[in-house]
């Protein structure tokens, strides 16, 4: 999903009360109220403020204001003159409104945190799993739709009527326009932009249809988050972790969690049917892995472009061949774990 | 400079952070002095060519740029962080090519 701020109209971070009641809550009273989220305790530079006298050339207000206006997204960018105001005026990271401010955005950060940031497995799949169901009844017109990606010469028309289908599934009225890309870098997969309603889905040209229906998917589910009129939703989005900035927050988020989790779902419902139907796809799953034992690689993809979770999914349809297989995979594993411990204790 | 300055004003201008994550943020990457020390090096030079760079789990940061160029600066700071924290999570990650939509 594509980063959106939603920032308020007053200039306020839209999770603040405002100003006012910042002000009148003592560092300590904001301290306690993060009892227990030691990562975010205020450090010894800011618990020992020094100086709260305006500056000369900005009252600590002004400056405090236009700090806000910042960190709010008010302003898009900093100016090198206002970056100057912020370097010679030193106390204003000291200053006790900043710090109440910050331990203050800090905690509001870590009330959420826990549904948003760290969402449980169980919130994940209460949220996923009615809409989930859905898909998985209709499932055979999944694989219809998804198919004809594969054979219909209009990819672009099959895939806006695979758009449709999952518009109706996830009670989506507005369906996204779609914008289509064609890539081989194979680094990205889509997008969807909430404020124009598009979806951007990227058709990598070593990638298989399976991974377009899993796109396809993922990002109706964020069309859904956004007409769901969810507060954690809406907060996510106005806080959102872009990849760029931490990758394992922005896998980690709730709105991303459900996302992957059920296009993950979607994508393995469509492998399923596709090996039921084609089950000279199979590959010789035994061989394979040998040979990636041997070579300590586990790829993505097979170098005769074979979907690495088509396998997965295989072994499982086929149970002898998965003990099997499992075993050895598993013996790799604990080997490879084996020799990273020895090398940690050899440095 | 201040480096919390620093911090800020690359977080904000660069990365588009506002509001309460961007103290999330800056609370992660201070977690480690290492890697805090290096990032801030990096923040200054824009350069990942350091002599003796921190290594987390084999991993340098340059590695990981080259990896995953989108992680540029902080990204890949704060994986060198997961990295340290939760590696078999961390190396799904670079196995599975960052993957992103």
């Amino acid at each position: 999903m594509e980063n959106i701020e939603q920032n308020s109209e007053s200039g306020l971070p839209p999770s603040m009360g405002g100003w006012e009641d910042l002000a009148a809550m003592s560092l300590e009273e904001a301290k306690s109220d993060v009892v227990g989220q030691s990562e975010v305790e205020a450090s010894p530079e800011q618990t020992q403020p020094e100086n709260a006298e305006e500056s000369e050339r900005l009252s600590l207000a002004e400056i405090r204001q236009l700090h806000l206006d910042f960190i709010s997204g008010k302003k898009e960018h900093i100016s090198d003159e206002e970056a100057k105001l912020f370097e010679e005026d030193q106390d204003f990271y000291s200053s006790p409104e900043y710090t109440q401010y910050r331990a203050q955005q800090v905690i509001e950060f870590a009330r959420r945190r826990p549904d948003i940031y760290m969402p449980q497995d169980e919130q994940i799949q209460r949220n996923i799993s009615p809409y989930l169901e859905v898909i998985r009844e209709d499932s055979e017109t999944l694989y219809k739709l998804g198919s004809a990606i594969e054979h219909g010469a209009d990819a672009e028309s099959a895939i806006k009527n695979l758009m449709e289908f999952f518009a109706s599934k996830f009670g989506v009225e507005d369906t996204p326009v779609l914008l289509l890309e064609t890539k081989s870098d194979g680094e990205d997969c889509g997008g969807y932009n909430f404020y124009h309603n598009r979806l951007r889905c990227v058709i990598d040209k070593n990638g298989s249809v399976a991974d377009i229906v899993e796109t396809i998917g993922h990002e109706m589910w964020h069309a859904h988050q956004h007409r769901a009129n969810n507060e954690l939703y809406d907060a996510n989005n106005r806080y959102y972790y872009t990849a760029s900035i931490d990758y394992e927050g922005y896998r980690g988020q709730l709105v991303e969690r459900e996302a992957f989790e059920i296009g993950d779902a979607i994508s393995d419902l469509f492998r399923r049917k596709d090996l039921e139907e084609h089950p000279e796809r199979i590959p010789d799953l035994e061989k394979k892995y040998h040979e990636w034992i041997d070579n300590k690689y586990f790829p993505s993809k097979t170098e005769d472009g074979i979907d690495y979770e088509y396998l997965i999914l295989a072994h499982e349809m086929k149970p002898k061949k998965l003990s099997a297989v499992t075993r050895v995979f598993n013996g790799f594993r604990k080997r490879l774990r084996k020799e990273q411990n020895e090398q940690k204790a050899a440095s | 400079m201040n480096k919390k300055l620093l911090v800020e004003k690359y977080l904000v201008n660069e990365k588009k952070v506002t509001g309460g994550l961007l103290f999330h943020v800056v609370d992660k990457i201070e977690k480690y002095q290492d890697v805090y020390d290096e990032f801030c090096y990096w923040l200054e030079k824009r350069n990942y060519d350091k002599e003796n760079p921190l290594i987390v789990e084999g991993y340098t940061a340059k590695q990981i740029y080259e990896l995953n160029p989108k992680l540029d600066g902080i990204g890949v700071y704060n994986f060198l962080i997961t990295l340290r924290e939760k590696p078999e999570l961390a190396k799904e990650y670079i196995k599975s090519g960052f993957k992103e939509s």
